[in-house]
């Protein structure tokens, strides 16, 4: 075919595409959009916890290892604090039990960690079945 | 980009009013169900197709950054959502050998067509174009009727910018020899 023709088969290509249209659905597919759209959105999943909740349970807890394995040897938190002196504890003696040694606190790291990636998994396995 | 009047259907949607979207179905129900139609073969399959596109569509909505353009967007969704189906029911995109064009067959053709009255043409190309294998009825469609760039429509389907322009060019040939027959037949019959 030369150049010409090849223009000439394009522009009636064109032209007979565009003379015959679109197909269009049956009467009503908007509204059944619309509906299966609203349907939806009346089970739409929301979290219990939101992500920022998230956000705040990891610190917290990456708060608390880093303070159990800060002060586990040496001395309790409420007397790095100073609480310890101010209130007299001497008759619960519970402060001074609060003291974890290198295994414990790894042990915990590990325990809570472990806990934060299942939470993630049956989230995820939860979400995908309600999907 | 995206035109001004999808943005702000868009922006409304993401804010919240559902209703905004139902602008964007209406605008674009009848291109959504033309080219899952063209891949699916079936009105019903093609109905279920385009409404999940549209659903898809609604809830991808807060993904969709504006760098392409809407519709090339939910085309694609559309022709993936159409090409999961198919894969689904196992069915095969069909192909047919071309021959060359001779010289004159343009214009013969061109001239009884424009003999035809307006709605019997109409549907003589259109049983034409549905003889061509799924893929390329989509590629004509998006080219010659929503006259989309070859670059857009390589953001619609997963073909190269190359392959679009072969496959656009052997399309076009096989179209206009369906179309011989279909005159051909026409005349036969007359």
């Amino acid at each position: 075919m030369s150049i010409e023709e090849e223009k000439k088969l394009e522009a009636i290509t064109r032209r007979m595409i565009q003379d015959s249209g679109l197909e269009k659905p049956s009467a009503g597919f908007m509204n059944r959009v619309m509906l299966s759209i609203q349907k939806e959105q009346q089970y739409a999943y929301t979290p219990l916890i939101k992500k920022w909740g998230w956000y705040i349970i990891a610190s917290l807890l990456t708060a608390i290892t880093v303070i159990l394995i800060k002060f586990s040897d040496r001395s309790t938190f409420l007397e790095h604090l100073g609480v310890v002196k101010k209130i007299d504890f001497s008759n619960l003696d519970i402060v001074s039990k609060l003291q974890f040694s290198d295994t414990t606190s790894f042990v915990l790291i590990m325990a809570f960690s472990l806990i934060l990636f299942q939470m993630y998994l049956i989230k995820k396995m939860y979400f995908k079945q309600f999907k | 980009m995206t035109n001004l009047t999808d943005h702000n259907y868009i922006e409304k949607t993401l804010q919240g009013d559902t209703l905004a979207f139902s602008n964007l179905v209406e605008k674009y129900q009848d291109m959504v169900f033309s080219i899952a139609f063209k891949l699916l073969r079936n009105r019903e399959e093609a109905e279920d197709a385009a409404q999940d596109a549209f659903v898809k569509c609604y809830h991808s909505l807060p993904k969709f950054k504006g760098e392409a353009k809407f519709s090339s967007w939910l085309y694609r969704i559309v022709y993936n959502t159409s090409l999961d189906r198919l894969k689904a029911n196992k069915k095969s995109l069909g192909d047919m050998v071309v021959d060359e064009i001779s010289e004159g067959e343009l214009e013969s053709v061109e001239t009884t067509l424009n003999y035809i009255e307006g709605k019997e043409r109409s549907a003589i190309i259109k049983a034409a174009v549905e003889k061509l294998p799924s893929e390329e009825q989509v590629l004509i469609l998006l080219y010659y009727f929503e006259e989309l760039s070859l670059r857009e429509i390589t953001e619609v389907v997963d073909i190269s910018l190359e392959n679009i322009k072969v496959r656009l060019f052997r399309s076009r040939k096989k179209l206009f020899k369906l179309l011989k027959n279909e005159v051909e037949f026409l005349k036969r019959s007359v």
